[in-house]
């Protein structure tokens, strides 16, 4: 069974945006408090560790893109999170906001309120925008929502399934 | 015809709108009799602050930086009791998010040049 | 991988999530003011994420000498790890457009 990379960081990428929303929403405001029933600490922590994660495989993602582009390999990553294009650009764009607006809440937290405010405010309505446009993704690949016709297909379909 | 491909996202559509639109009706029902508006609580955080911190600022004042540190360093002695393992992950995930962000403002910088077409 | 049973059901519930959290989305926009109770209930749960949690420790960046040098490391090698990637991102076009023409 072959699994390419960009496979499990499409997949690792996909659990830790759906939980960073989440626990970002939790902190979004006393209408969104419901989420994770109030427990403002937890979620925060969760939101904290997994940016470091999210950040991590942001890296990782770029310093392959970089590889590739030095390697001048054309090959396109069907599965990868960042591209050139389409919804690869779409989502390179918003991650790289989304890293940068929430260093700056961490960072500046402390010392200049402006700068957090005006952060905060473009993190959570891209927040929105994102997840609206995950809809949108999910409804152009969901094809991935059909079950397969027979259980147990053998090894050969799988390796044409990653592609 | 409806897609047959697009089946189950509309499948899923329909349950999660239908679930949006009764707990809608079901919170502004039970809502009717206290009607006590909070004003600014109603608010995400993010249009919160915007509205405090942020609303006739200019470019200088994000730059900047603010002289709150007589505030702060009050402050900061209430912050003090936070556990080794909370503290020990702080570090981390600040050392992590902090080391590695120029890495990759420069990694999208360099992929920017090289995609452009 | 894509035709696996389990991996299907992972699937399913990945996209779920992502249906639940713009539900949740739309009824916290939608819905109704919080309520007072509500609002005591969030900044309680903020004044608990000071104490017990990062939000605190995050608050008193400004006085931590360790992670502050990191933060004016890390500034200090922006502007030049940019300039870098420029000049390494002309180099690797040039150097394509030379090999294909």
């Amino acid at each position: 069974m072959s699994v390419r990379f960009d496979f499990i960081i499409h997949w690792l990428w996909t659990i830790v945006f759906a939980l960073l929303t989440l626990s970002g929403l939790a902190m979004a405001g006393a209408k969104y408090g419901w989420v994770l029933n109030y427990d403002i600490a937890s979620a925060d922590y969760v939101h904290r560790v997994l940016a470091a994660i999210y950040v991590l495989l942001t890296f990782i993602s770029i310093a392959y893109e970089v590889i590739r582009a030095v390697r001048y390999e054309e090959k396109k990553l069907g599965w990868f999170i960042i591209g050139k294009s389409g919804y690869q650009l779409f989502t390179f764009i918003t991650t790289l906001i989304f890293i940068i607006t929430g260093a700056i809440i961490w960072v500046c937290m402390d010392s200049n309120m402006s700068a957090t405010a005006f952060a905060l405010y473009i993190h959570e309505k891209l927040t929105y925008i994102v997840v609206a446009s995950v809809i949108w993704h999910i409804y152009v690949k969901c094809h991935a929502l059909l079950w397969p016709k027979k259980p147990n297909t053998t090894d050969k379909k799988n390796v044409a399934g990653t592609k | 015809m409806l897609d047959k491909k697009k089946h189950h996202f509309l499948q899923l559509v329909v349950i999660f709108g239908a679930i949006t639109l009764l707990t809608l009706l079901f919170a502004w029902g039970s809502r009717e009799g206290t009607t006590s508006s909070m004003g600014m609580m109603g608010q995400s955080m993010g249009s919160m602050m915007q509205s405090m911190h942020a609303k006739n600022v200019t470019i200088s004042d994000l730059i900047k930086q603010q002289e709150q540190t007589e505030m702060s360093s009050g402050m900061s002695s209430h912050h003090e009791s936070g556990s080794m393992s909370i503290k020990i992950s702080h570090y981390l995930t600040t050392g992590i998010i902090i080391v590695l962000l120029p890495f990759i403002i420069a990694g999208a910088v360099f992929l920017g040049i090289v995609w452009w077409k | 991988m894509m035709q696996k049973r389990w991996f299907k059901v992972f699937i399913w519930f990945a996209s779920t999530s992502f249906f639940f959290l713009v539900a949740a989305i739309l009824i916290s926009e939608l819905g109704p003011e919080p309520s007072e109770q509500q609002a005591m209930q969030f900044m309680m749960g903020m004044m608990d994420a000071m104490h017990n949690s990062m939000m605190g420790l995050s608050m008193s960046l400004e006085h931590d000498a360790g992670l502050k040098s990191l933060i004016g490391t890390a500034s200090y090698i922006l502007v030049p790890l940019i300039v870098l990637a420029v000049l390494f991102g002309l180099l690797v076009r040039v150097r394509g457009k030379r090999d294909a023409g």
